[in-house]
């Protein structure tokens, strides 16, 4: 994760627009915001962010992704594939991952074992195993 | 806003709870997988009993569930929503993810 520890919220929310991904550069930037906070929530951690940009910039996927947070401030990206298949992602530091992915059935999609907190690259390497995303080649 | 409330012993499997989300839970007109876990400081799941308020009418039953929230000090935001959730079909997968817990090596 060398490239994107270096990185800030800002500066990756300012990649992203320059990738043409506005729509989730300006959903990184209100999720980083104190603005709609329960009581108990945080923003997005910078670690979370950070494993959240180094996931998209490393695959290519079919389908579309959207943005949230946990109360803990972990990002949480949705993906909904064209064959239904959804995957959910809470980015909980630079080394771990939870996540939730299943087929149109309803089946769990099984990334490592039955445990579902992961180490992030085990996760990203589970992913593109089972083509749910594949490695970004540009 | 006058209506028959629901006594406690009606809750039945055709029934439904709501969660309240928050705008940051709502992400692309639909609602993050973790909104029916436990927020910091919740001790059980909080939701409420949409039929405890009205038999059937959906539009009632949300208003009702919006003013509850709000007479307990809830802030809701206009960009928020409500998950809302079937009772029969939370208790059956409840009891599927309790057998397949029950037969892994967990």
């Amino acid at each position: 994760m060398a490239l994107s520890s270096a990185l800030s919220i800002v500066e990756i929310s300012s990649l992203l627009r320059e990738m043409g991904e506005v729509k989730l550069a300006d959903r990184l930037d209100y999720l980083a915001s104190d603005e709609d906070l329960e009581p108990g929530e945080s923003p997005i951690t910078l670690e979370s962010t950070q494993a959240f940009f180094e996931l998209f910039v490393s695959v290519e996927y079919e389908g579309t992704v959207g943005l949230g947070s946990s109360h803990e401030g972990w990002v949480y990206a949705q993906w909904s594939f064209p064959d239904e298949r959804a995957l959910g992602v809470w980015f909980v530091d630079k080394e771990y991952v939870k996540y939730t992915a299943r087929y149109k059935t309803g089946k769990h999609i099984d990334i490592e074992g039955s445990a579902r907190t992961i180490d992030f690259s085990k996760l990203m390497h589970g992913l593109v195993q089972k083509e749910l995303f594949s490695w970004r080649t540009s | 806003m006058a209506y028959q409330l629901a006594e406690e012993d009606d809750l039945l499997p055709e029934h439904n709870v709501a969660r309240y989300c928050g705008p940051r839970k709502i992400i692309n007109g639909t609602v993050a997988y973790d909104v029916f876990l436990l927020r910091t400081g919740e001790g059980f799941l909080s939701t409420n009993w949409l039929e405890y308020f009205h038999p059937a009418d959906r539009q009632f039953q949300v208003v009702a569930v919006q003013d509850a929230l709000e007479s307990k000090g809830f802030r809701v935001s206009r960009n928020g929503g409500l998950a809302i959730l079937n009772v029969g079909t939370a208790v059956q997968q409840i009891y599927r993810i309790y057998n397949v817990l029950l037969n892994s090596d967990l």
